[in-house]
Parts: structure tokens; sequence; C-alpha cells
């Protein structure tokens, strides 16, 4: 199996939200759908080649927002259960907030933003 | 539930002419990777060799793989592959020589696995070390290592001297070898990428002394900058998880570790703006570090 | 899983080195044909004097070539990081590098002292008396032999494994000629029979308890050794 993650050094959040992102946009646009079986944490973690430990952690906070289920015994799969909307939803608000950040270091206000995404909608 | 430990250190002392082991403790669980932070002359190789059975500590015990050290050093080294910064092979020799040797005194030897490695790492069995450049013969080295299959692989600065091609190249294969949830790795680098990539645990040394060991991303968690405005030029609270401060006017960057959200709490309390919270690479922690066990040490030698 | 690996590193170092082995043997080889072929050409003193240092030549080069190429740039060459990375102590260590030296010295240091008694005795340049003098030589070049292996050994350094082959060379060459002015020996060497007098056995026994005892003792030094790398 290859899963072709792709990591940026430049990206200044750890390494285990890059993980997240990666798995929730696989999931977001129906590569993974409900039920899919993930890989288990330390096939993950050879492939990509990153520490058992940060891809543990990554499905850790998956399992804690409900984006995946974990058994003890049987691996962890993509929740049923799942919203794609709110997947969709939270993505959305992730490159919101970068917006947000690049826009305030760049002294650019909250409404000058607002015009500028206008263009977009 | 008991998880066999790989390695197991305990108050490990050992003096040198120049410099000196005080009360190592170290433990690497099977199937996790550790790796060894600190600047040169911190003693990573020492320990490393120590670990190994080379170098025999003055006070304190040690198991590896369950044989204690350096006493039951064959038994342990059957299950061991060691790849040093400084190990040579014979320069007039091929590839192909070293690998019969290694074949002939490790029933453990997988020929297919080395020959994926030989292709992999674009080695020719027929080549003399003496022709190899530096990152080829770091190749080899490592292939002989790996194709042993060992159940613990003990690399002191595997990656230094290599291009970022081949330090890949190297990683990927360390990281090939986890596949099997028994074996487990110890490594030193220079490098602080390549042991935030790679590393379970971090043991962070600094002059012969364990500072911090613990798994990265509680250690990584664990350390953040805090950018402050100090409009009233307000005294800083006196923590003591302050590693570094940084003024400039008004603006004020302060380092911590064993950092927890009350921390930040302290600063609004003592009247001055969080503006931002920032994660710290390794290699940040790395410097902080350093620099914070450096004035320790001065200071100690001053009073 | 307990076997040990002693043989596989003895292999290892005559396989690196059996090319350079190869040279010297020819070596001994060609000096032992130029000698059959100007025996008679020549005074039978000039050539017993030019015949020995001939034959020894090749046989002290290669002793002491293979012991400073297998024990002193083994270190030298940080090869010895990857050998003790195996699985094996200082002690395989130690007796792999002492049986790979002290056979090789040891086939060449008989097949020279067979060849220089055939020279001495079979062709008659002296009397039979002074097989117990060319005994003591040859034991004796093995015992100075001894003294430089251990110290390459145990030292690893090419300075004082230097220092130890000039003094060692010395060393025996003085006892020789001290040993070849003792009465008891002096009196039998031109004799027409074989004297093994108490002074002679005395000697003999006193050199093959140097090469036993500094053998010995490197076995327990390097036991000792607590840091080897």
């Amino acid at each position: 199996m290859n899963f072709n993650f792709t990591f940026s050094q430049a990206d200044k959040r750890p390494m285990y939200q890059q993980i997240m992102e990666q798995i929730i946009q696989r999931i977001a646009v129906g590569d993974w759908p409900p039920n899919t079986s993930l890989p288990s944490i330390r096939q993950l973690a050879t492939e990509i080649k990153v520490s058992v430990i940060t891809v543990k952690r990554a499905y850790l906070e998956l399992e804690r927002e409900g984006v995946i289920v974990t058994q003890q015994g049987k691996g962890s799969w993509v929740s049923d259960t799942i919203d794609m909307n709110e997947l969709r939803h939270e993505e959305l608000e992730q490159h919101l907030e970068q917006a947000g950040k690049l826009a305030k270091s760049m002294a650019i206000s909250a409404d000058e933003l607002l015009n500028m995404l206008k263009k977009y909608t | 539930m008991n998880i066999p430990m790989a390695v197991e250190c305990k108050a490990i002392n050992k003096r040198h002419s120049h410099f000196q082991l005080q009360d190592v403790d170290l433990s690497i669980e099977q199937g996790t990777v550790m790796g060894l932070v600190g600047p040169n002359g911190a003693g990573k190789s020492t320990i490393l060799r120590i670990i190994m059975g080379l170098q025999k500590p003055d006070s304190g015990s040690l198991k590896v793989l369950g044989h204690s050290m350096p006493d039951d050093q064959i038994a342990a080294k059957r299950r061991i592959g060691f790849v040093a910064e400084d190990m040579r092979l014979y320069e007039s020799e091929t590839i192909g020589f070293h690998m019969d040797f290694i074949k002939s005194i490790f029933d453990t030897w997988d020929q297919d696995y080395a020959a994926t490695l030989l292709r992999r790492f674009d080695l020719i069995k027929d080549q003399k070390i003496k022709g190899l450049s530096h990152g080829q013969r770091v190749k080899a080295t490592l292939m002989l290592a790996l194709a042993r299959r060992p159940q613990l692989l003990v690399f002191d600065e595997p990656t230094t001297g290599l291009d970022p091609a081949v330090r890949k190249e190297v990683l990927d294969e360390m990281m090939n070898s986890l596949q099997d949830e028994t074996r487990s790795i110890l490594f030193s680098s220079h490098n602080t990428l390549d042991i935030e990539q790679i590393s379970d645990y971090i043991t962070f040394i600094y002059d012969g002394r364990i500072i911090e060991s613990k798994d990265k991303e509680s250690f990584l968690d664990s350390w953040r900058r805090l950018r402050l405005v100090n409009i009233d030029n307000k005294p800083l609270p006196d923590l003591p998880n302050i590693k570094q401060i940084q003024q400039s006017g008004r603006l004020c960057a302060v380092t911590v570790n064993d950092y927890d959200d009350s921390t930040a709490d302290q600063f609004t309390k003592a009247g001055l703006t969080v503006e931002n919270i920032e994660h710290l690479t390794l290699e940040e922690i790395f410097i902080c570090n350093v620099q914070y066990a450096k004035e320790l040490k001065n200071s100690r030698i001053n009073s | 899983m307990t076997h040990s690996i002693i043989p596989q590193l003895v292999k290892k170092d005559f396989l690196i080195w059996r090319k350079m082995i190869a040279v010297f043997c020819l070596m001994s080889l060609l000096a032992i044909a130029g000698l059959s072929l100007v025996y008679g050409h020549i005074p039978h003193f000039v050539f017993m004097n030019v015949g020995f240092t001939i034959l020894i030549i090749p046989v002290a080069a290669c002793g002491v070539a293979l012991l400073i190429q297998t024990n002193v740039f083994e270190k030298e060459k940080s090869t010895q990081v990857f050998i003790m990375s195996l699985p094996i102590t200082v002690r395989e260590f130690t007796l792999a590098k002492l049986l790979v030296n002290l056979p090789i010295f040891g086939a060449l240091w008989v097949g020279t002292a067979g060849v220089a008694f055939y020279f001495t005795f079979g062709l008659g340049l002296l009397p039979i008396g002074a097989v117990p003098f060319i005994t003591m030589i040859f034991v004796g070049i093995f015992a100075g032999y001894s003294c430089i292996l251990c110290v390459s050994l145990i030292s690893q350094s090419l300075g004082k494994t230097i220092f130890a082959i000039m003094f060692f060379e010395a060393a025996t060459s003085a006892s020789l000629w001290i040993i070849a002015y003792l009465d008891p020996i002096r009196n039998y060497i031109y004799g027409p029979s074989i004297v093994w007098n108490s002074t002679a056995l005395t000697i003999v026994g006193f050199q093959v308890l140097i090469i036993v005892s500094v053998i010995a003792a490197t076995i327990l030094i390097q036991n000792k050794k607590r840091d080897f790398i």
C-alpha cells in the first residue's frame, strides 16, 4: 500500500496535525468512505517514515474528534456516523484561520479581509 | 502489561580523563525509536559504546536485550546492528567480501534483503571500499548491519556528512526495519530534523548528564515560545520553567518548558499581553537547552 | 548460538593479507634459489653470513608487516570499530590476532630454519657441534618476534610497535652475540658432536619461556582492558 502523504517542512504545525489533516482530506474527498479500514499505526508510520508515536497521537486526536473509531485488537476505521459537512466545515475553518493570521500580520483589517473574501463567493 | 525493554541503563557513571558521564539512566522499550540529542562532546558516543559493551562503566548496571553488559556482550551483539560514524570497512576489499564475512558470522543474515538494499542504495557488490564516496560507505556499512536483521539497531551519527537524498534513503531504511514491532532503534544525531522525524523518544544529553528524556510528542509539546507585549514595562513573573528571555523594547519572547495553560495566565496576571503562543522545532529546543545548560554550568562555576 | 567466531576472524585477516603473504613467501623462495645458485662460487664464510641475512629478511619482514597491518592498522584505520561490533569480546579479538600472526610467521620460520640447517650442516659449512647455537639463533628470533607481536597487540600504536621492533631486534642480536662468547657454548661450536650442556639447555629453555610468557601475558592484559574502543 502506498499512502503518498506529503509533508512540508515549511508548515509550522506539529507533524501529528499534518497527518490528521491528510487523513481528513482523504475522507472529505471521498477516497476513504465511512467504514474504510485505516492502516495500522505501525504500518502507516513505516510507510510515511514518521515515528510511531506521532502517528499514534494523530489517530488518538482523530478518534477524540469522532472522525475515526479504534478498537483494541481490531484496528481503526473511518467512522460511519461521520458528518461530511462538519468535516468540510472544519477544513474550511482551518483555512480561514490561516488567512486571518496572515491578514493580521499584514495589518489588514477584518473588513478589508471580508471584502477580499467576497471575490471568491 | 510488562513491555520488554531493549535497553536498560541504571545510574551509569564513567570517568574519562577529560570528561565524565554522570548517573545516566536510559530505558528503551522494545519496538520504539530513541533519539539521542546533544552537542559535541556531550557523551552521546560514550553512552552508545557502553551500551555496545565496548567500554565498561565505572558503576551502574546495564542490560541490553535482556543481556547484562559488558559480560554477556557476545550473546547481545548477535542481535545488535551497530553503525558508528568513525567505523570503517577494509579499503582493499569489495562490498561483497564484507557481505560474505558478515554472512559467515550471523545465521540471521538475509541474503535477499541484502540484495534489495544494494539495489535501493545503488551499490555494486564488486565495488572496492577504496573507491566509494562517503555516502556510499555509510550505506554499505548500514546494509551490513540491517541485512543481519538485528533486534536492536545502534547508530552513532548515521546521517552526518550525507547529502539530503542519501539521508532520506538512510532514514527510510531505518523506518522500514521497524515493520517488525519487536525491533528497536537507538541513534544519535546532530541533525535534529532526523531525530524529530523518526524518534518516538528523545533523550537530551549535556555535559555527561541526561537533561531530559521523554516521548517526543510530550517533549515537543512541553516547550513553547510566548510572544508578549509589555506596554508598562512590568517585571516578568519569576517562573522556574522559563528557559530563555529575549527582549526588545516593549516586545518580549519567552521560551518555556513544562508548558501548560496556566503558564500563559501567569503572564497575563503580571500585566503582560500574550500575543501568540508558538510551538518550537526540536532544533530550537536544542539550542535553547544548550544555552540554558551552559549558563547554569557557568553560574555554578562562578558561584 | 554460542560458537565462537574466531575462525571467521582468522580467515578474514588471512584473506585480506594473502597477497602480501604470498609475496614474502616468493621472496623466501627466491632467496633460497639464489643461494643455491651461488653456492660453491663464493667463499663459505661469505656464503654463510650473506645467506643467513638473505634468508631471514623475508621472514622478519613478513612477520612485522603482518602484525602492523592486522594489529596496529586495525585500530588506526578504524576497522576495529566494525570488528568489535560483531559478537566477540576483547578475548576473541586477541586470540584471533595471535592465531593469524603466529602460524604464518611460524610456518615461514620453520621453513627458513630447515633450509638454514640444511645449508649449514647438510653442506658441511659448519661442524655438527654448532647445532645448539644455530637452534638458539632461531628460537631467539622467535622470542624477539613474540615480544614485538605482543607490544603491537597490546598497544596497537605504530610508534610503540616500531620502537619495539628496533628494541627487540637489537636485544635479540646482542643476546646472541653474548651467548656466542659464553665458554660453555663457544667451546663446542666447532666441535665434532652435538653437546646440549646445562648452559645451552637453560638458554633455549629461557627463550621458550619468554615466548610462552609474553603470549600468556598478552592474553591476560587484553582480558583486563575495560575500554576497547
